[in-house]
């Protein structure tokens, strides 16, 4: 299915919204899944699979430079925000973190170019600026490291596409998260809620 | 280059005046809005006009494309007639078949286009449009005045003037998609091209084209009637037809989560009237010019008609206004050093906000040549990604919340009043509703349309916390408010881009936030039919697009030649 950016980054914070985020939250899952259309990947698939995911943690502190929770992967989107928001421009260890790929659109905005190195997964990355060998996306990784880049001379500049191409599958499904978001059709809602007022065929 | 900034010496109108809904909901179109910034583009470019194609049959059902072409690009307004059953025919969003449907399509549209289009068009939210496309929209016929028109012009005699200004349109439009809704072209990729450099100018393009479809339409309709007898609607009377619009609450949300935007336009109009007010010696002509429109602005009163009280009540103050205003400019000297402050100032303290509002429309007018320039800072295309500085402190943030949201310790968020209604989206058609958050079972389904109130939330909450914390880590704990700081700290730069009212509160007149986007459109004749959706009429009084020239009056919408 072929569809505008806008249309990728509604549905993107309903269906956050309807797997139960906040609407902050939800502001920063569009941005991510814009994000990663517009640089050539499977947005649609990947946002998709971290909504489903339940089991997945935020850095129980991010204090120190090694961030983690002992209860299990960390949440890329929430970890992404956490560095995003702190401005980080030294080195941060992260451990066991889930889809790793939604952490490279927040780090993208920091004002440092910085990398990131993980097995079989590397990043740079910056405001205009996306260099990768990475091509199979793991699903997770024990560790990633995240620093500040050294001087990069080659860059793939991704030809932007007037559309985003998505699985139908997965749109279906982030269709139906947003789904929830709505309120049931009531004879009041119909009514009142749209303001009948005066005659509408005159 | 002039530099204006530097002659500014009267002050930008303070947002706690500007932004209040009472006053938002008074705005009148200027030469600012939307429909004037295309207009003057249109004319000072000599764009050309054709009809490309119109195969429509006895019933008046087929399709008709018509071509706008600027120095750089061409658009084609595709139009699709229907014959419509007249119980199917509704303004509201929850229709589903209208009397004509649109796209406007980038370029010329091959015939596999056409097929494509008509296969997707009539459907609007239930089908599918292209990058190739930058709008959807449709209108139904003003039954009111359709049958009157067909039937007059059918049997060889012009339609009633009197019938034609009560109505004021033969068709009004009930939706206009643009910014990549049901598959249209994003405005990213096309917001660079100098056409669209102010807000909203192909979804007006598109009206614009529509308001010469319907003058086609009416004429074929009259003519297959009564072939023989018919004749043209003459110009002089097509010209007092504009075209309407049904708004409801799909629009209302729109400024409060475009908050830059909401901005741009304000401060453009804000900017441009403290310019205005800062002239110190106004040329007699321009004077005059003022003086012309504010009588031809009474001919624009007299047509406008609703029958909601709260409108009516205050048409009625705007009527008395015309009499205040008139007493005082017959004793008026324009010699006088900064009349239009004086002029601005003495309407603040004897007029209704229609009529103070009314007066710093008027008062732009003659002035274009230190307020056009201001169209162009209108949009925002930097679409960028408002990060949020975590670094702030707790104790920065409350700070800041005193500062922007200082008003909001006005409202007693006890009180049922105040939390009274809920926005939220029916499942049944997809677009925002205003509820009653303590009779409906709508509040898990709410929106973040209630920023006063998250704002008021959050500053409770940060009572539990530190002045020295830092706001990324208050926001780990506390997500729930991630929405409301990202606002604030868009909302500390640009000073006009929130509603400084009570989005949920029981006196909510959600029509108020629909008259202040569709007076930046350039609508007049606001008509509520409750205190939820309005009427509308766009381009009255403009010429069509083929019979566009240079020398066209800038002044259109003071219905000249009326």
């Amino acid at each position: 299915m072929r569809v505008s950016f806008n249309e990728l980054k509604s549905i993107s914070k309903g269906a956050a919204r309807g797997a139960g985020f906040d609407w902050g939250i939800a502001e920063e899952v569009s941005f991510a899944a814009v994000w990663l259309a517009k640089n050539g990947f499977n947005a649609a698939d990947i946002i998709l699979n971290y909504l489903e995911n339940k089991s997945i943690y935020p850095p129980r502190s991010s204090k120190d430079d090694n961030w983690k929770n002992l209860k299990g992967d960390l949440d890329p989107i929430i970890t992404g925000i956490a560095l995003l928001d702190l401005n980080i421009s030294t080195t941060i260890i992260l451990k066991n973190i889930y889809s790793p790929i939604l952490i490279v659109p927040f780090v993208s905005q920091l004002e440092q170019n910085m990398s990131l190195e993980g097995n079989s997964f590397s990043f740079y990355v910056g405001r205009n600026l996306l260099v990768t060998q990475s091509i199979n996306l793991p699903d997770r990784l024990d560790i990633l490291y995240l620093s500040k880049a050294p001087k990069i001379k080659e860059t793939k500049h991704f030809s932007i596409s007037k559309r985003c191409i998505v699985n139908d599958n997965a749109w279906r499904k982030l269709e139906e998260l947003t789904f929830r978001t709505y309120a049931p059709a009531t004879e009041e809602s119909r009514i009142l809620g749209a303001g009948a007022g005066l005659s509408d065929n005159d | 280059m002039l530099h204006f900034e530097e002659k500014i010496t009267r002050p930008l109108r303070d947002p706690s005046e500007v932004m209040k809904l009472s006053r938002m909901g008074s705005f009148h179109q200027s030469r600012l809005s939307f429909m004037r910034i295309l207009m003057r583009q249109i004319r000072d470019e000599n764009w050309t006009f054709v009809r490309q194609e119109f195969d429509l049959d006895h019933n008046g059902v087929g399709y008709a494309v018509y071509s706008a072409k600027g120095p750089e690009n061409t658009y084609s307004l595709v139009a699709f007639s229907h014959d419509l059953p007249d119980e199917k025919r509704s303004d509201r969003v929850i229709a589903d078949a209208w009397d004509a449907t649109f796209t406007l399509y980038d370029g010329y549209p091959s015939e596999d286009d056409i097929e494509r289009l008509r296969k997707n068009v009539p459907l609007q939210e239930v089908g599918r449009i292209s990058e190739n496309e930058l709008c959807l929209s449709r209108a139904n016929k003003s039954v009111r005045l359709w049958d009157h028109v067909v039937s007059s012009l059918s049997e060889g005699r012009q339609p009633d003037i009197d019938q034609i200004d009560s109505v004021g349109y033969l068709m009004r439009t009930t939706a206009v998609y643009g910014s990549g809704k049901f598959g249209a072209v994003d405005r990213d990729f096309v917001s660079d091209r100098k056409e669209f450099a102010a807000p909203f100018q192909y979804e007006l393009l598109s009206v614009f084209m529509i308001r010469w479809f319907v003058l086609d339409l009416i004429n074929h309709t009259a003519e297959v009637k009564n072939p023989d007898n018919f004749v043209m609607l003459d110009p002089k009377i097509s010209c007092r037809l504009g075209i309407g619009n049904s708004t409801g609450l799909g629009m209302a949300p729109f400024l409060l989560n475009h908050p830059i935007l909401l901005n741009n336009w304000i401060l453009a109009r804000e900017t441009a009237l403290a310019r205005v007010r800062s002239i110190d010696n106004v040329l007699l002509e321009e004077y005059n010019l003022f003086i012309k429109l504010f009588e031809k602005s009474e001919n624009v009163i007299k047509l406008w008609h609703s029958d909601h009280p709260l409108q009516k009540r205050k048409i009625e103050n705007l009527s008395n206004d015309f009499i205040s205003l008139r007493n005082f400019l017959n004793k008026f000297d324009p010699s006088i050093s900064y009349p239009w402050d004086r002029l601005f100032n003495w309407s603040n303290e004897n007029l209704s906000l229609e009529g103070q509002e009314l007066i710093v429309s008027l008062m732009l007018e003659p002035n274009g040549k230190i307020v056009d320039e201001l169209a162009h800072t209108m949009s925002d295309n930097s679409n960028s990604y408002v990060k949020i500085d975590g670094l702030k402190t707790v104790g920065d943030i409350r700070a800041q919340i005193d500062q922007f949201y200082g008003w909001i310790n006005n409202i007693d968020w006890k009180a049922k009043e105040s939390n009274a209604r809920a926005w939220y989206v029916s499942q049944e058609k997809l677009e925002p509703r205003l509820g009653e958050r303590f009779s409906e079972s709508i509040e898990n389904y709410e929106q973040p349309l209630s920023p006063a109130r998250d704002a008021f939330r959050l500053s409770k909450d940060l009572d539990d916390f530190g002045s020295d914390e830092l706001i990324a880590n208050f926001l780990m704990v506390k997500p729930e408010h991630r929405h409301s700081v990202r606002r604030l700290q868009i909302i500390a730069q640009y000073p006009y881009s929130e509603i400084h009212d009570n989005t949920i509160g029981s006196n909510l007149l959600p029509i108020d936030m629909l008259r202040c986007k569709l007076s930046f459109f350039g609508a007049i004749h606001f008509d509520p039919r409750s205190d939820r959706w309005v009427r509308i009429c766009m381009f009255k009084g403009a010429p069509y697009p083929h019979q566009m020239s240079k020398s066209d009056s800038d002044y259109w919408s003071y219905l000249d030649g009326f």
